[in-house]
């Protein structure tokens, strides 16, 4: 879980080393991870984490926050399974 | 029928007595006919593709819901393997149902609003093959809303078909979705869910709700009336006969055309939030003080949101996410080393799709397409360059969150969006080249003193109740941006005083109005989309 959550943080942090992600839960809300970054993310997160996100996984329960992000990795890597 | 006139105005209040009358568990049946009425009393017996868009949306709806039904029956009596097949098999069949009907209802869309645009390209293409006049030119009169209502309805098949919306079964309901009358001449774009259980909710009569959603229907009215029809008289004027005015002029005809739209369609949609808050039915806001937005991706999430939401739910990220995407994607990451590049590339390919759909919905021309494109261009190259201007930044010691630098963002972003709008309000792409090349050729500031823009019909104290008018809409921007709730505080203050600022309010726009003479209470710009 460490070891992903740290592929997880330096993924978002090449898309906008700018932006705080941790402690977060407003990133995409707030517009921080906007449509063009979610695009950017998503073909990187399906090839590093062997997942599909697909456009209903494109709320914002699971792009507001780093955690968020993980337990959707999870729940894609478990149904991928 | 125009929401800034009297008629509107009586029937409002009539639908509003009606509503409140009835048992609360019909409310929404006074909203449907009061919607039909609306319809057929603004554009006739065009209703009938209305109702025809209405019914295939509503038949596919229960065919996806049928599949759906069958699948979970089904899958219980299957193993995994068999289940998976019967899913893809499923959602094969879910596929061809949503694409037929989305075709269906996009060819009627197609049939009245592009016809000639479509037919005049493929006459082209055809006299290249000597084939004269492949399609004839008509003249088609477009029913009201229809670029509005088939939007919706495509949103509402598609979330059915997602699972994030449940197929109606009360095909009035779905039929009041598509027509509500606050949301069809200018949108906003409502979603199902959203809208389908605020229908059924009952709305007991609300003082808070008739006060509130009251003033802001007159602030809408303030922006059209007193803003946008006296602005649209000067810009229609010297866009009538542009040779006649030098440079400087036709760039104030540009400035004052950017706040015309804006006071118009903020205003419109002011005016059917209030009218539609007053029946306890919240509709989605379309704009946030686009014009404080520090760069062009931001201005568009703040200017007519539910078009950007609509395509960025049903063509962004679609199309960023689809198979054949992910293949070139594939295909190029094989050439392309540069990570930068590589992060741009789907955003780029995808927004390509939304600014050329976005510029093809707002009208059937190559101007709105190029309109389209302007933003795409201008956006890709913000991307593009990003790396260079964050390392200028750097080297020259600027902090992006120092005041003046937000402030020349602010004005950048103004300038583009002026620019479009020159693009927009052109009768050709030739016409705004023009408009461009005069600005810098001829611009002479005595121009806008000299009196040139004294036009007929407009006097020196129409400039100055524009000036003042102007400056009351920024400062409520400027306040409502900074999160000053202006109700809330006009709430506060003791009776007397807040019920002198209402009536000021009102008769500002009786006094002040832009009409008589040579005025007249003009069409909403985008209900002609």
């Amino acid at each position: 879980m460490k070891q992903t959550t740290q592929q997880l943080l330096k993924l978002l942090q090449e898309l906008n080393p700018d932006i705080t992600y941790e402690g977060r839960t407003d990133l995409f809300t707030s517009g921080d991870l906007d449509s063009i970054s979610i695009v950017m993310l998503v073909p990187e997160l399906n090839d590093t984490f062997d997942i599909e996100i697909k456009v209903t996984d494109i709320i914002p329960e699971n792009f507001n926050s780093m955690e968020g992000m993980l337990s959707m990795i999870q729940r894609l890597q478990n149904e991928a399974e | 029928m125009n929401y800034a006139t009297i008629t509107f105005l009586c029937f409002l209040l009539a639908v509003g007595i009606l509503y409140f009358a009835v048992p609360r568990r019909l409310q929404w049946s006074i909203l449907l006919i009061a919607s039909l009425t609306f319809y057929i009393f603004s554009c006739g017996t065009k209703i009938v593709f209305l109702l025809l868009a209405a019914a295939v949306l509503y038949t596919a709806a229960l065919i996806l819901d049928h599949f759906d039904r069958r699948f979970m029956l089904q899958k219980k009596a299957l193993d995994k393997a068999d289940r998976k097949l019967l899913q893809q098999k499923t959602n094969r069949c879910k596929k061809t149902v949503v694409l037929i009907s989305v075709l269906l209802t996009l060819l009627m869309l197609l049939g009245t609003k592009y016809f000639n645009f479509f037919g005049s390209i493929i006459n082209t293409a055809g006299r290249l093959w000597h084939h004269d006049q492949l399609f004839p030119v008509l003249t088609i009169m477009m029913p009201l809303g229809i670029s509005y209502y088939t939007l919706m309805g495509i949103s509402y098949i598609v979330d059915v078909y997602r699972g994030t919306a449940k197929a109606e079964k009360n095909p009035l309901m779905l039929l009041l979705f598509l027509c509500y009358f606050p949301h069809i001449v200018e949108g906003p774009f409502d979603r199902y869910e959203a809208l389908s259980q605020q229908f059924r909710t009952p709305h007991p009569i609300c003082y808070d709700n008739l006060k509130n959603g009251g003033i802001r229907f007159v602030w809408g009215l303030f922006k059209k009336i007193i803003i946008a029809d006296r602005a649209g008289l000067i810009v229609n004027t010297i866009f009538s006969d542009l040779s006649l005015y030098s440079g400087s002029v036709q760039g104030f005809a540009v400035l004052l055309y950017t706040l015309q739209i804006y006071a118009e369609f903020s205003g419109c949609m002011d005016m059917v939030c209030g009218a539609s808050q007053m029946f306890g039915i919240k509709i989605a806001e379309n704009f946030r003080h686009p014009f404080f937005s520090r760069s062009i991706s931001e201005f568009w999430r703040r200017w007519h949101i539910t078009l950007g939401t609509w395509l960025k739910d049903y063509v962004f990220y679609p199309v960023s996410l689809s198979g054949h995407f992910k293949h070139i994607n594939k295909m190029i990451r094989t050439h392309i080393r540069s990570k930068h590049f590589l992060m741009l590339l789907p955003s780029a390919y995808a927004l390509f799709f939304v600014w050329f759909c976005n510029g093809l919905w707002h009208g059937a021309s190559g101007k709105y397409i190029f309109y389209g494109l302007y933003y795409y261009l201008l956006m890709m190259l913000g991307q593009i360059l990003k790396p260079v201007t964050e390392k200028l930044l750097q080297s020259l010691s600027i902090t992006k969150d120092a005041a003046w630098y937000h402030f020349l963002e602010i004005v950048r972003t103004c300038i583009i969006v002026c620019f479009g709008m020159m693009i927009f309000r052109s009768a050709s792409l030739s016409q705004a080249w023009k408009i461009f090349a005069n600005i810098f050729t001829s611009f002479h500031i005595s121009g806008l003193f000299d009196g040139t823009l004294l036009l007929k019909g407009v006097s020196a104290g129409d400039y100055l109740i524009l000036l003042i008018a102007f400056l009351i809409l920024l400062t409520v921007s400027l306040l409502e941006e900074r999160g000053v709730d202006l109700r809330e505080l006009l709430s506060r203050q003791i009776l007397p005083l807040r019920w002198s600022l209402y009536l000021i309010l009102l008769f500002s726009i009786i006094i002040f109005g832009a009409y008589g003479g040579n005025f007249t209470n003009t069409t909403f710009i985008y209900g002609e989309f």
